[in-house]
This record gives C-alpha cells, structure tokens and sequence, in this order.
C-alpha cells in the first residue's frame, strides 16, 4: 500500500484488572486482520459501486445547497418475522410532489407472507425491501415483486408508460396490459434496459448492475447501455448483461471464458452446458468433510435439481434454488456445496467478483472444517486462474496453508505458491 | 505506552481527498479506502465478530455513506475519526438487527436444545475465546467495552459517536465488564 496513515489520536486504554481486563489485552494484541485478498477485494468492490451510484451524483459544490428531489421510501423490515411489527418506514429527502406525479401504485409490504404494511406508490419514489420482508407492487397493469435486498425506482407511471429501475436486487414481473401494443412497460438497470410488451419474467441485478433475466412467458428486448445490439429473450430463455466491460482483469477473465466456451461449442452441437472447472472439481473433492454427515433425500434431490439446471444453462434459476439451500437450517456442509456451485456457476459465466465472494461465504460458514478448507483452496484458484491476480492468489493459498497446513490440497497449495514466485515454497520440490 | 495527543481537526489535506472521492475521483476513492480501511474494518470486526461476513459489508456501506454525506463532514474532528463514528454505528445497527434475530438461537442454547458454534482451529484459540465472549454481551455493552477498555476511547468520544449518554455507556461498561469477569471465571455458560 503506498498511502499515507492517517493521524490517528494514540490513546492509552484504561487498565483493568480481572478477566475483563485479560479479555480487552487478548483483543488488543490479537486485532482481526484484513488480509491483502479481502483488501484488494473490498476496494474494488467500493471503486465499483460508486462509479455506479455516480448516475445520481451531483456536484460536491453543489451538496450543500441542492438535496436530491427523488422520495426515497425505504420499506425496511427488521428482526425475524416474529417481529414483524417492528417495521421502520421512513421518508428521506425532499417531500415535494412533482407536477407529473400519479398516485397509480400500491404497494404491501409482507413478511411470511403476512401482510404488515402497505402505501400509495408514486413516481419518483424509491422502494427497498429490508432483510426479511418482500413487497408487492400493484400498478394496475402490471404486479411486481420485490425480493429481499431490492432496491426499485418508479420514474414514470403513466397509464400508456410504466418505467421503473431496478436499482439492485431481484424483481418478478408479471405484465398483463389491457390494451395490447399501447401499454409498454421498461426497466432500466445498471446493464441496459428491458422493454416489455406483455410477458412474466424475473430479474436479477446485483451491486454492479450486471442483469440476468429470466423470461417465463412472452417475450422481452434487451438494449444493452454498452450500445450492443438489442436482443430478444423469449420465454424459457435467460440472458445476462454485464454493466460494463470490467477492469483488465476481468476483460482477461472473459476472454478466457468465451474461448472455452468457443471450444465447448465446437465439441457439440448442444447448447452450451454447464462446465464447472473439473480439474479444480476434481482436486477439491479430494479432501473429505470431517463431519460425515449423510445428506437427507430432500436434500440430495434440491442439489440435484440445481445441478441439472446449471447443465442447462439456467444459472439464475440454479443459483436461487442454491440460495435457498444455503441460507436454510440444513447441515453446514450441504450450505458449503450450495455455495461452491453457485461459485462455480458465477465462474462459468465470468462473474468473477460473485464467484469469489461465493466461495469466501462457504470458507467462512466451516472455518475450521475440511468443506471450508477446500473453499478457499477454490477461492485461490479462481484468483490465479481466472482473475489472473497472483499477489491476491498467493495470499489465498497462504490463508489456506495458514489454516490447513496438512491438509489434502496443501501440497498443491504450495506448488502453486512455488509456481507464484513464492521460492520459499519451492524447497519440498 | 503511546502517548496521549488531542484529538486533530481534519487537514485541508483530508478534506480535499474527501471532496475528490464524492465527486467521482476513483484514485481519490481508493486512495481513502487504502488510508482507514485497516482500522475502520477492525472496528467493525471487533463489534460483529472477526468471522463475520457482514464485516465487509459494513465498511463497504459505512465508506459509501461518508462518500454519500460528504458535505455534512465539518472537518472538526480528523476524517479518521468520522469514518470511524460511521463504521461504529453501522456495525452497531448490524450487531442489534443480529442480535434480535438470534434471540431464539440463545434461548435454544441456554436450555440445552441448541449447539455453540463451532471452534476454530487451535491457533486462533485465545482471540477466539475473548472474541466468543465478547461475541454474547449484548450489542451496545459489546460496543463500549470495545471502543473504550479495547480501543481507549473516552466516553464523551464514545458518546459523540453513537449519541448515546455517559452515564448510559458508563452502566454499560460496568455490566459488560462484569458479565465478562463472570465467564472468565466460569460461572456464565450462555
């Protein structure tokens, strides 16, 4: 790092005696360290999402005299669903109506499906749901509904135009127009834009703004921000936009990835299938869980289910079946398999950053298990493979060996260091 | 020990970096990212746990919230003292939205029904132990025993950054303290 620190105040904590006191020194001594992936990681992750926030940003000289005029209602749920009464609804920025404002929209606000809250929905508003709660969004010709995690705002709702942006998160869109061909709905996301003309589809939007979408019946056109052709997606198909063309890493990423696929379709006439790298597959699975534990019947058919669907090339269907898993109560190793393959899905589309934060989640439920283990052997390889980041990677093998130094993947964690310029390394060999 | 300084005003330095950040620099971004993200990331392991993966969410929003207000920093305290007062009641809000929603997880375990998480590896024992009971004192004890017995904040800073009174964080220094000397000696098992 080659910035300066900043001027801290050095302060001196009090000395206490006793446990407290043991407790405060051990913490004192011991504080949790940032290791250089995570580091590198975050700032790019921070780089990343204020150039997308960047479309609503006005001057810094203008910031103290200018507030933004959009209504910003955040519909937040908190604590579980038991404490569905303790919801917070507030109202941020300037209240002021536009001249073109409709009171059109509805929207309720529900938590296991109970509804616990419900409003008018106006342009210019901006609905996001909390942790535990999902939204319903009725607009007359049109139902939306919002996941946890999502973040929409209505721009324009006028009887022959719905606009909205997905700023973040999933939205499930049924669209029925009683007037065919007059009545046009069209969602902006950090990718491009998705125009209807009466379909029901689901879209999913991460932090960048990278767009897949998940046609169930009709069709919808797709105008990519980049100035791509537009494309069309019909029902039982789903495409993905990137929000942009990445860094020179990520540029390298795809182009890696598209030449793999470019000899995968060349080997079959099949559509493109689902092609997890097979030699890290393989490696990974060389280590057995320490736990043992048998998977129920359910469970082994859900992760069937969701492989077969990544065979197929339906990843944002797999991937939230997979979600599910892995936030579900089920043993820590079954919620570690979700988790790698929806790395390994996130890979095989070249969505590297998802990818890694997939296999850092799985390392991190069992950090002290073999399943977490092979987590972040899989974290370093996709780092050295696909990210071509060896500093990155060589501190994910390091994090690896640091945790596991005898485990089964450690000796090829350290030839890979070897491999890395790590000549400390390269003694065994 | 390190010597006790006062508290710095930001430099013209800080504030420029700031105002460059906000207004869409990414050097600028990452530059400041790089000068307090080993501290501000600390904090809010020390309030959520070192395992957490709501860490890096918190100081990912907790930057993006200061790049967001950065016409209300008034430049009286250092930028490293701001950010930190963000990163702190971000991590805060996170530790009681957990907190809440694991009520029935503690209950379980305290009549025997549940499991303690798992043990991480040997060599991390004696910071995972002080982090595991740091981990059961509820969240605003777990916050003032960081920032004041860990971190060696006073309570009027303490109070400045959360808005919490003194004589507040002052109770609830002694109940953690106590709860903490209580599980050192063995006779709390939550």
């Amino acid at each position: 790092m080659n910035s300066r620190p900043p001027h801290h105040t050095m302060r001196v904590p009090p000395q206490v005696d006793g446990g407290s006191g043991v407790i405060a020194r051990e913490l004192r001594e011991q504080p949790p360290a940032l290791d250089e992936v995570r580091r590198a990681r975050m700032e790019r992750s921070l780089a990343q999402a204020w150039r997308m926030h960047g479309a609503a940003r006005v001057p810094l000289s203008r910031l103290r005299m200018q507030r933004p005029s959009a209504r910003v209602l955040w519909v937040a749920s908190i604590g579980s669903a038991a404490a569905g009464g303790l919801l917070a609804l507030s109202l941020l920025g300037d209240s002021a109506p536009t001249a073109s404002r409709m009171g059109v929209g509805h929207f309720e606000l529900r938590i296991d499906d109970a509804a616990v809250q419900s409003g008018a929905v106006s342009e210019g508003q901006v609905l996001e749901t909390g942790e535990h709660g999902r939204i319903e969004v009725d607009l007359q010709i049109a139902r939306l509904q919002l996941s946890r995690g999502t973040r929409v705002r209505f721009d324009r709702l006028s009887e022959p135009e719905l606009r909205l942006s997905l700023l973040k998160g999933r939205l499930d869109v049924d669209f029925h127009p009683s007037r065919k061909g007059e009545q046009h709905l069209a969602i902006e996301t950090g990718a491009g834009r998705v125009q209807v003309v009466g379909t029901r589809f689901v879209l999913d939007v991460d932090a960048l703004g990278n767009t897949e979408v998940q046609v169930s019946e009709g069709v919808v056109e797709l105008l990519p921000r980049s100035g791509a052709p537009a494309r069309r997606v019909a029902a039982g198909e789903h495409a993905y936009l990137r929000a942009d063309d990445g860094d020179e890493s990520e540029r390298s990423v795809r182009a890696a990835i598209e030449q793999k696929l470019r000899t995968l379709e060349g080997a079959t006439a099949e559509p493109v299938p689902f092609q997890p790298d097979m030699d890290l597959s393989q490696m990974v699975d060389l280590e057995p869980s320490a736990s043992g534990q048998r998977p129920s019947r359910a469970i082994t058919r859900k992760l069937e289910a969701a492989r077969r669907l990544l065979r197929q090339g339906r990843h944002a269907d797999a991937r939230a079946r997979l979600r599910g898993l892995a936030e579900s109560g089920i043993a820590v190793r079954f919620r570690v398999e979700a988790l790698t393959l929806i790395a390994e899905s996130y890979t095989a589309q070249g969505d590297v950053l998802h990818a890694a934060k997939a296999y850092r989640r799985a390392a991190e439920l069992s950090p002290g298990d073999p399943a977490g283990h092979n987590a972040r052997f899989a974290l370093a390889r996709l780092l050295e493979r696909y990210a071509h980041d060896e500093v990155a990677a060589a501190a994910a093998y390091k994090h690896y060996l640091a945790r596991a130094p005898r485990g089964a993947l450690a000796v090829q964690a350290r030839q890979a260091l070897c491999r890395l310029d790590q000549s400390e390394f390269c003694k065994d060999r | 020990m390190t010597k006790l300084q006062p508290a710095k005003a930001a430099s013209d330095e800080e504030r420029e970096l700031l105002g460059r950040a906000a207004s869409g620099d990414e050097l600028a971004v990452r530059e400041l990212f790089r000068t307090h993200v080993t501290r501000l990331h600390r904090q809010a392991a020390r309030i959520l746990g070192g395992d957490d993966p709501d860490v890096e969410d918190v100081v990912q929003q907790a930057f993006l919230a200061a790049l967001d207000g950065a016409a209300k920093f008034d430049g009286r305290s250092s930028l490293s003292t701001w950010l930190f007062g963000i990163t702190t009641r971000r991590a805060l809000d996170a530790a009681r939205s957990r907190w809440r929603r694991q009520r029935w997880n503690r209950l379980a375990e305290s009549v025997g029904i549940g499991s303690q998480s798992m043990q991480p590896d040997q060599g991390y024992q004696l910071r995972a132990d002080a982090e595991s009971m740091l981990g059961k004192l509820p969240p605003e004890q777990r916050m003032v025993f960081v920032l004041h017995d860990v971190e060696g904040y006073t309570f009027a800073e303490i109070s400045g950054m959360t808005g919490i009174g003194i004589s507040s964080l002052h109770g609830r220094l002694m109940a953690a303290r106590k709860r903490l000397e209580r599980m050192t000696d063995g006779g709390e098992h939550e």
